[in-house]
């Protein structure tokens, strides 16, 4: 695999892309406009409270001060303005709209507040939810970054993992240990078991997110001591899609194993900003299944403390229950 | 069996817990005769290091006798007498291959927590967080010792255990120190830190020939012992002298050829720079008090090495970069790659090179582990090495 593209394209970035560079302009502005305001609201609340017409109590100036708020838009500022592409953060702006929207909308039933500067606020607040709206979905994630792997740009909405180790083995090796898909179980979390249907489909279980998920697996490329790909079929509980290269390391030094994975959140494209969410879940699990991969392969098993055996936090001491696989 | 488990800050309980099992196949259980308290279990015990859990078992530097293996142990049998290495590596990943064990790539089974730290992980270590892999630690009757192929060292019988057990950390910790100098016939090494590891460090320096020892600390009697005991040919306190100034005239104005940290994270020093260094570590501007690390750059001669072997935990504030970069200075870092000292070092102490046991200031039962820690934090009783027998 061209490693490259697995990225955008870092050359000529400004030249083809001038839309997407125009959105992550306004996400910049945003991030700035969320640092200002945050600072505002921490700073002088009494001031914005008078603004945006509610009473300048000292139960408002908290309010406005607290992580419901003031914290809030400092730290969805910061965010935004330390990514390429911020859009979670910018999602987390929009939610942040709808809360202020609603508050400000309740505000307008008391008496002690003034209603035109209340009425000025809302719209105001609404015209930047639109434009966070906006700027959130095209600094999203699109198919058109995903390539590599044709079968995963299926999916348009979804969550990538993409994640690499390198392993102390030859390519042949890796590759050999990996097809033999029925083993993997015995040293991945978070899969539960996987049953070979025949040379080329598999049934797939797998623990996440306290459920446990349940497709057939058909590989679409199988290209010995190189690649992997594999596509889920119809009755997917999690429709999912990847790839797997095995790279020979310069100077020798082992192999490296490339994962890139794509699938289709179980919640369809409502629960989209809750499946990002999941996706970073979803990268750290396949790290976590990688280097379980490696300690496999270089040492036999994969190593477990006292405390790493529980699933839940244990302290750094044996247990009654621990497991012996001795 | 008894241990001796972290509760909170400042606050370790020796507590009735369920004995070690075998887990890995690599695995072997160790019946403890010796284990100590190390200067970096003080920045447990004061609560620097994050991810502790209240009943953590705490210590890293114990030796003992094999009662149990594993069904993949070859090297070990029932009744061999071992030292274990604070840092548990396989022995094959790319690290241990070139001699980096505490930079094992598979023994750290919490490596995502350090990877958000400090970007990778490195081995795990016993009794030392679960960032570093949440493995019960030494301080106890009875511990597992994973890839019990790699780590543990057989050690003779005539040799008491106070005279190896430090092969387990502290001595191959101030050798590495020292080894990082590079140093050169006439060399003139300085040391920050006259602890159990700076004794060592000092020691070590001399036996890798260098001419003289500069020893620094601000406690006289540690002072002393790096004079009378570790060979440090000046003594400076920084509580009595500018060290810079001082320095510079040990040298003729260039500077010593090469400079150890053997304090880390939370050194003390003159009033003004520590206050500073204090306040931003309160006010979370910054978790290590780097004071120490400073003075080592700034003093260093022109192309000299500074050697880390103090531990940091996260980030410092105003590191002299100028210093570092105009100079031509070589900084050289890491926990100790114990598995590679361990064997040479053995042999130096058969050959009478070296008698590590000289640091040795109180014996007490595991069960008075507390006292011991609070003892050590203060300083009292001239204490430098406490050893726990359980």
């Amino acid at each position: 695999m061209n490693t490259n593209a697995r990225f955008p394209d870092a050359e000529n970035d400004a030249e083809d892309n001038k839309t997407e560079i125009n959105y992550r302009r306004i996400a910049k502005g945003l991030g700035w406009f969320s640092l200002a305001l945050g600072a505002a609201e921490v700073a002088a609340p009494g001031i914005l409270a008078h603004l945006v017409g509610v009473r300048n109590g000292s139960v408002n100036r908290w309010l406005l001060r607290s992580p419901m708020y003031g914290m809030r838009e400092i730290a969805t500022g910061v965010g935004i303005l330390n990514h390429p592409r911020p859009s979670e953060w910018l999602w987390a702006r929009v939610a942040g709209d709808l809360v202020d929207l609603g508050t400000l909308a309740l505000s307008l039933r008391s008496d002690e507040n003034d209603r035109r500067r209340l009425t000025a606020a809302i719209l105001a607040v609404a015209g930047i939810t639109v434009l966070d709206y906006i700027t959130a979905q095209n600094l999203a994630p699109t198919a058109d970054v995903v390539t590599g792997s044709s079968e995963a740009a299926r999916f348009t909405k979804g969550v990538r993992a993409m994640k690499s180790v390198s392993v102390n083995a030859t390519a042949q090796q890796a590759y050999s240990f990996w097809r033999d898909f029925e083993h993997l179980p015995g040293f991945m979390r978070h899969l539960e078991s996987v049953t070979k249907i025949d040379d080329d489909r598999s049934r797939w279980r797998v623990n996440a997110f306290g459920k446990t998920f349940e497709w057939e697996a058909q590989i679409t490329e199988d290209e010995p001591n190189r690649r992997i790909s594999w596509c889920s079929t119809e009755d997917a509980d999690i429709e999912n899609s990847g790839t797997v290269v095995f790279e020979p390391a310069p100077g020798g030094r082992g192999t490296i194993v490339h994962v890139d994975m794509f699938y289709a959140p179980p919640a369809g494209s409502a629960g989209a900003s809750l499946a990002k969410v999941l996706g970073r879940d979803a990268g750290q699990m396949l790290a976590d299944d990688l280097r379980a991969f490696r300690q496999a392969i270089e040492v036999g098993e994969v190593i477990q403390s006292d405390a790493s055996i529980h699933r839940t936090m244990h302290p750094a001491q044996p247990s009654q229950e621990s497991r012996r696989t001795a | 069996m008894r241990a001796n488990c972290w509760i909170g800050k400042r606050h370790v309980e020796v507590r009735n817990v369920p004995d070690p099992q075998i887990i890995n196949r690599q695995d072997a259980i160790v019946k403890i005769t010796s284990t100590a308290i190390c200067g970096s279990d003080l920045h447990l015990y004061n609560g620097l290091i994050p991810t502790m859990e209240s009943g953590d078992i705490l210590g890293h530097e114990f030796m003992g006798e094999v009662v149990e293996v594993g069904p993949d142990v070859q090297n070990l049998k029932k009744g061999d007498r071992v030292v274990v290495p604070f840092p548990i590596s396989c022995g094959v990943c790319l690290s241990c291959s070139s001699g980096l064990f505490s930079c094992c790539e598979n023994s750290n089974p919490n490596a995502w927590i350090s990877e958000k730290v400090w970007g990778h992980s490195i081995a795990g270590v016993f009794g030392y967080s679960h960032m570093m892999g949440g493995f019960a630690g030494g301080q106890a009757q009875y511990v597992r010792v994973p890839f019990a192929n790699v780590g543990p060292l057989k050690v003779p019988d005539e040799l008491a255990d106070e005279q190896v057990l430090f092969l387990s950390d502290i001595l191959p910790t101030g050798y590495m120190g020292a080894e990082m100098c590079n140093i050169q016939p006439g060399d003139v090494i300085a040391v920050w830190g006259c602890g159990p590891v700076g004794q060592f460090a000092i020691a070590s320096a001399l036996m890798l020939g260098a001419e003289r020892v500069i020893a620094i600390d601000r406690i006289p009697y540690r002072l002393k012992m790096a004079r009378e005991r570790a060979g440090a040919t000046d003594i400076l306190n920084y509580e009595q002298v500018e060290i810079q100034e001082a320095l510079k005239e040990l040298t003729g104005g260039r500077g010593p050829d090469a400079c150890i940290d053997a304090i880390g994270m939370e050194a003390h020093g003159p009033v003004v720079q520590y206050a500073y260094d204090r306040a931003k570590q309160a006010l979370m501007l910054e978790t290590d008090r780097p004071i120490a690390l400073r003075q080592a750059i700034v003093a260093c001669r022109n192309g000299g090495t500074v050697s880390v072997i103090g531990v940091y935990g996260g980030f410092i504030d105003k590191f002299p970069m100028g210093s570092l970069m105009n100079r031509s200075l070589t900084i050289r870092t890491g926990q100790c790659h114990v598995q590679r000292y361990m064997r040479p070092l053995l042999q130096r102490i058969v050959d009478g090179e070296i008698d590590p046991d000289f640091v040795i200031t109180h014996t007490l039962p595991l069960d008075q582990a507390a006292e011991g820690y609070d003892m050590f934090l203060k300083k009292q009783d001239d204490c430098m090495k406490v050893v726990l027998k359980p």
